[in-house]
């Protein structure tokens, strides 16, 4: 080949490469917007990323990750904390196991990548490094949308100042510890797609503004970027529900992107994400796939043995790796880790009874023609067990909801003294319910009006519904479903933010972003939102961090006060929603409650990473660590 | 379009070459320092006057926050000499609660002839306190060059404010 004939290849190749490339992006972003609020939410998680362990269970995954990296499935060594009997670690056959499988592996390439890293330079200046260009990404495409190049040049020196200070004050990274920050930033990438596929999801229903205004919500108004960091399944799970209601969105849809040409493949992808979540966590799979199926099967306008059958397989193979995990450990295919030795979350008696029967199989089956389907009884039978576990924890769940009020009250509104909701150790009230950790979320009682004027359809000929009603109804089906799979044990000490809940945030962002009033009021006075949002947090921040510096103790008392802001902040919202109304004045007053709520839990969020959950300054940013040493409010 | 196309990649190209720098590949620059460590508990320090109140409360936690706080009002000393870098040593004792806490105060060059001592705060379950009142002991001690040392000590009723 000449020199000329090889340049000539390459120019043919050229547009493959940079149409690869086109693909790639639109896929994962979507477009050019879904890209900047995943660069946004990269930064932010990144500013608020604390390299130490929040949860002691988190040193289980981090010694799994360890073990496997070194080849071992098995636990052989405690890397990190205390030992290997650390919370969520399972004992079988003598030896241990960690737990969320799915994670641990994915993390696998960065620890050898930040392996390599540490060979070649200062770990921490790397990560510095890393988070600058991402801010220097963010620069580049905010500077897209604005006419003028002043955004781009004024950025660009802002990030080298910024990179500049955090290196003068930059002390060195422990360079053992790279599990702990793989699974860190493994969890920090995936929920970045929160926020992205969320905005893509409405984006579609709705417009590229509202969509983009829910990513907002969702990032500033809850406590996505508080668990983003921390290895545990919560980020995670609030991904996976995200992508599921966006992959039905799409299933109902026709097809016009660029990889997927038939829609029933989007529906296979939302029962693939569901078994590819089991390897992480199963009973929240399990749930997700029973409110999948029963909101999917009966909605779908084709739902002919030769799709589902197209179906089952996908979700099959999709169960492969949680499979082939639970068989080199369990010996049992549908028995994971977490529900070896009987302490899962799924109620601990209730899974050591599945631990005890699932590989028996059939006891109690007799008889001539019994006896020969035996196994295959068994088989259903083991299979159903999990299913049957299930439906005892939401019963058990619905039961609380009559039986203990209080409880429920405690978990959702009001935390407060609530002995539940105490922490183990200090006794501290630092475990806030779902509404003082998300105020935004009391939007949802702008549903109830409508429900009352909603009817059911007439026959059975409309059961075909639109796609944005098959995603409400997956996502008020899913949410009812956590709400009473975690009902009969919420409130729970190391919660923080009611966390077991985490997937009613992004579920609830979409829930209330959907009612018209309050869809209308923020794509009207978007502007209105986004100041109010600032004004919150620059104000009212310097005002809450005087008020906190003065009148708390401790950071039960700490906490205690931004329950009370935020349930302040949630009053005024709850009534403007019941109202419904979205014209002139009512709707300008919503916007600003709205924003203030959403502010509110942006404070609470930067002063807990920075101040009450500084994990001893432990920040990867030097700036931010600097930031934690210099603020003392108590 | 050029030039801001020239912006980004030299800024690019700045942040990667710091980052190279850090690396062993230049042996001769050092990016991230630790914090040198101080030798503590040195010089010399001599109190010449210890003022300790006797207010000490458990206060029942604020906002409904479902504990007591242990609050404990600063002690100011005066020095009459101070050098290098000893320590002081606030120290609370509660006996019927079997209860003690010390904070450490590490002085330095930069500490003026006056100190104010904080204790940290901390905090009690309900369970754990059922009287209006308890008798305690302060302790100020010093650490330095030529030993430790009770610098004042004093008996204070803690009492408990719902």
């Amino acid at each position: 080949m000449t020199a000329t004939e090889f340049v000539g290849r390459l120019r043919r190749r050229t547009p493959v490469l940079s149409n690869t490339r086109e693909t790639v992006y639109a896929v994962l972003f979507g477009d050019r917007l879904g890209l900047t609020v995943f660069l946004a939410t990269v930064v932010l998680f990144g500013l608020l990323w604390r390299m130490a362990f929040v949860l002691n269970d988190s040193y289980t995954l981090a010694n799994g990750l360890y073990s496997l990296s070194n080849g071992q499935l098995a636990m052989t060594e405690a890397a990190y904390g205390p030992g290997l009997e650390t919370p969520g670690a399972s004992r079988y056959g003598g030896q241990w196991y960690a737990r969320n499988y799915g994670v641990i592996v994915l993390s696998l390439p960065l620890v050898f990548v930040l392996d390599l890293l540490t060979a070649v330079v200062e770990l921490r200046i790397a990560l510095v490094a890393l988070w600058s260009l991402a801010l220097l990404a963010l620069v580049v495409e905010c500077g897209y949308y604005t006419d003028g190049d002043w955004v781009l040049y004024g950025g660009a020196v802002a990030v080298l100042g910024l990179f500049g200070l955090n290196v003068t004050l930059a002390q060195p990274l422990d360079a053992g510890r790279t599990h702990l920050y793989a699974l860190q930033l493994t969890h920090l990438l995936i929920a970045a797609f929160t926020p992205v596929v969320l905005y893509r999801l409405l984006s579609r229903v709705h417009t590229r503004r509202l969509g983009l205004l829910s990513a907002i919500v969702l990032t500033a108004g809850t406590p996505l970027a508080f668990w983003a960091t921390v290895p545990k399944r919560h980020a995670v799970t609030g991904t996976v529900v995200v992508c599921v209601a966006y992959c039905l969105y799409r299933s109902r849809k026709p097809a016009d992107g660029a990889v997927v040409t038939h829609r029933t493949t989007f529906r296979a992808l939302a029962y693939a994400l569901v078994g590819l979540y089991a390897w992480v966590h199963a009973p929240e799979a399990l749930l997700l796939c029973v409110a999948l199926a029963l909101v999917d099967i009966p909605t779908a306008p084709n739902n002919s043995p030769r799709t589902l059958a197209r179906i089952g397989v996908v979700f099959a193979l999709s169960l492969l790796p949680f499979i082939i995990t639970n068989l080199a450990i369990s010996g049992s295919p549908i028995k994971p880790p977490r529900l070896v030795s009987g302490g899962g979350s799924l109620g601990s008696n209730a899974a050591s009874s599945a631990g005890g029967s699932g590989g028996s199989g059939g006891g109690g089956a007799s008889g001539g023609v019994l006896t020969s389907l035996a196994p295959l009884l068994g088989t259903i039978k083991s299979g159903m067990q999990p299913l049957l576990l299930l439906g005892g924890e939401l019963v058990a769940g619905f039961k609380t909801l009559q039986q203990q009020p209080n409880d429920v009250y405690h978990a959702f509104v009001r935390s407060g003294s609530a002995s539940g909701a105490l922490n183990n150790a200090g006794e501290e009230s630092v475990n806030l319910s779902l509404l003082e950790s998300a105020p935004v979320l009391v939007g949802m009682v702008g549903a109830l009006p409508i429900i009352r004027r909603l009817r059911l359809p007439s026959s059975m000929a409309d059961r075909t519904l639109n796609a944005d009603r098959v995603v409400d109804a997956f996502a008020i089906t899913t949410f009812v479903g956590v709400v009473l799979l975690y009902n009969s044990r919420l409130p729970l000490h190391a919660q923080v933010t009611a966390r077991y809940l985490f997937p009613l945030y992004p579920l609830g962002v979409y829930l209330f972003v959907r009612l018209p009033a309050v869809r209308k009021s923020l794509t009207d006075h978007w502007r209105l939102f986004l100041w109010t949002v600032a004004g919150t947090v620059l104000i009212g921040g310097q005002v809450t961090v005087v008020l906190v510096a003065v009148t708390v103790n401790g950071i039960g008392e700490a906490f205690q006060l931004h329950a009370l802001l935020a349930l302040g902040s949630a009053v005024p919202l709850g009534i403007w929603a019941l109202s419904g109304r979205s014209k002139g004045r009512a709707g300008q007053i919503g916007t600003v409650l709205l924003g203030a709520a959403t502010g509110v839990a942006a404070v609470f969020l930067l002063l807990t990473t920075v101040e009450y959950y500084a994990l001893g300054d432990a920040h990867l940013l030097p700036m931010m660590r600097a930031l934690g040493e210099l603020l003392t409010l108590y | 379009m050029e030039r801001t196309r020239a912006v980004t990649t030299s800024v690019i190209a700045i942040i990667l070459g710091v980052t190279l720098l850090s690396g062993p590949l230049f042996p001769g620059v050092t990016l991230a320092t630790e914090p040198e460590p101080v030798a503590l508990e040195t010089g010399n320090v001599t109190v010449s006057a210890v003022e300790l109140s006797e207010d000490v409360t458990l206060e029942k936690g604020s906002y409904g926050a479902a504990s007591y706080y242990l609050d404990t009002p600063p002690v100011r000393v005066q020095f009459a000499n101070r050098t290098g870098r000893p320590t002081l040593v606030y120290e609370l004792t509660i006996e019927e609660l079997g209860y003690t806490r010390t904070t450490n105060h590490f002085l330095d060059d930069s500490t003026g002839d006056e100190y104010t001592l904080t204790l940290a705060s901390d905090t009690f379950t309900d369970e754990e306190i059922e009287r209006k009142q308890y008798s305690g002991t302060v302790t100020v001690s010093k650490r330095d060059g030529s030993g430790h040392g009770v610098v004042a000590t004093r008996n204070v009723t803690i009492s408990v404010v719902e």
